[in-house]
């Protein structure tokens, strides 16, 4: 995989200089071994900390939305899933197209930190990594462990069907075209707990869901660091009629908070998996997402958010849809 | 334990074009269709929002029923399309859940369809009596 952090610091440097943006979004490194935070670099000073690797897990497009950048240039670094986000907010002109230079990156996936912990000793701390073509080589001074990429990367990538903004959507393109892994999955491979569930009983079902649920803090991270999550107002902050209140003793208003979250993504969800990603309990949220996909796409046809031209499923129905509710009484 | 003499608490949004019609020839034409259950008259059953449904249940409800048109029948020509998608759905990840989705039903019930009113109440109050209470979806704060 070529490294395209020197590409990229040209680019905003360029941008900067020429005052084509006023701010260019990007990532830089965290203080966290393997983490990357969200960087807004503004100054020709700011641009060598910018990098792009395979730990950007977070979109910016949502920073757009912010006043910060209201009416400003901004330059965005973009993976196929974070294109997929704006595209969405574009349609619904969220954001100006005009007020944008976008960045896309060839993404060949992010890898998942947990997974990463599970195949070595060592602390993240004292390993280094080393991508080669095929396989991920981990190196500490325990250990030597070279491991596959489907091993480590994330469940969401693997089933990825858009990793790379197109050429024509995007002003610039770095990198080039490939898959890391060789290993074709399906989704239902990747969200094989989905099949799972669905096996279970009902008494197990809302045993599994109660465990997970009542976990949940309601920090609202999920929400936040959702790409396609962007009501100007949302139900959960209205105070007339506040939904919810701040005691997290109650399983209803668990399960009230992550139904209407999930079912107001259903059908724009682009399978990032940031939700279940900065959820600080680990709460599978990605299954409810996934699992209203995969129902969408049964009855309704197989519809990629952000990507498709056609309207969202939610957003018409026909008269010859499958009727669920009056199959009894004939 | 289902306790003795259990009258379930049913919540029915219904469409004010076909099924508060339907209600009402019901009640005009004298026939007795359970007490317990709550009719909500809303301008179509699209109008229902799936928190709308949430709400009920955490504040006390031990079934819901969105009753409109019969499919072809929409005052609003498409509105019910819409119901039956959106309520596919929210019946799918609230089975996924495990949150007992017969609690929850829908159905088409037009104008002069009392009978059918009467029957679809009756029918969906002895299935919630066979369940018991809600205690799965509901806030135990809220006093019932």
């Amino acid at each position: 995989m070529r490294n395209i952090t020197n590409e990229l610091r040209e680019i905003a440097e360029d941008l900067l200089e020429s005052k084509k943006v006023d701010v260019v979004l990007g990532y830089a490194k965290g203080e966290q071994p393997y983490q990357s935070v969200p960087f807004a670099a503004k100054k020709k000073e700011d641009v060598e900390n910018l990098i792009f690797d395979i730990f950007s897990y977070s979109s910016l497009s949502k920073y757009l939305l912010d006043d910060m950048y209201r009416g400003k240039k901004v330059a965005l670094v973009l993976k196929g899933c974070d294109y997929r986000g704006l595209k969405i907010m574009l349609d619904e002109s969220r954001v100006d197209r005009d007020d944008l230079y976008l960045i896309g990156v060839e993404c060949r996936g992010v890898l998942e930190k947990s997974k990463l912990k599970k195949k070595i000793d060592a602390t993240l701390f004292e390993t280094t990594l080393d991508l080669k073509e095929d396989k991920l080589a981990i190196s500490s001074s325990k250990e030597n462990v070279e491991v596959p990429y489907e091993d480590v990367l994330s469940p969401y990538c693997l089933a990825c069907e858009f990793s790379t903004p197109h050429k024509e959507e995007v002003d610039i393109i770095l990198g080039e075209p490939g898959k890391m892994t060789n290993k074709e999955l399906t989704t239902d491979e990747c969200f094989a707990e989905i099949g799972q569930i669905e096996k279970m009983d009902e008494e197990q079902r809302f045993e599994y869901w109660k465990k997970q649920l009542n976990r949940c803090k309601r920090c609202y991270s999920c929400r936040n660091a959702c790409p396609v999550c962007t009501c100007r107002v949302c139900l959960f902050d209205r105070e007339n009629p506040s939904y919810l209140d701040s005691d997290t003793s109650q399983l209803a208003q668990h399960q009230f908070y992550h139904v209407i979250r999930a079912f107001h993504i259903s059908d724009r969800c682009v399978g990032c998996g940031q939700c279940s990603r900065v959820c600080p309990e680990n709460i599978p949220l990605h299954l409810l997402n996934q699992k209203l996909i995969k129902e969408l796409n049964k009855f309704y046809g197989s519809y990629l958010p952000g990507v498709d031209e056609q309207p969202a499923p939610l957003s018409f129905a026909k008269a010859d849809d499958p009727d669920p509710f009056e199959k009894e009484e004939k | 334990m289902i306790e003795q003499n259990f009258e379930p608490k049913i919540v029915a949004f219904c469409c004010n074009w076909c099924s508060y019609a339907g209600a009402d020839l019901a009640g005009t034409g004298r026939l007795k269709y359970p007490e317990n259950v709550r009719i909500i008259r809303v301008p179509c059953s699209s109008r229902v929002e799936v928190q709308m449904i949430m709400r009920a249940f955490q504040n006390g409800a031990d079934g819901v029923m969105v009753a409109g048109c019969h499919p072809g029948d929409c005052h609003y020509d498409t509105g019910n399309y819409h119901t039956r998608r959106r309520m596919m759905l929210l019946q799918s990840l609230t089975s996924f859940l495990g949150m007992e989705p017969d609690r929850f039903i829908v159905k088409w019930i037009s104008g002069n369809e009392a009978a059918k009113f009467k029957s679809t109440v009756e029918e969906f109050n002895e299935t919630l009596k066979k369940l018991g209470p809600a205690d799965k979806v509901r806030d135990q704060r809220c006093g019932i």
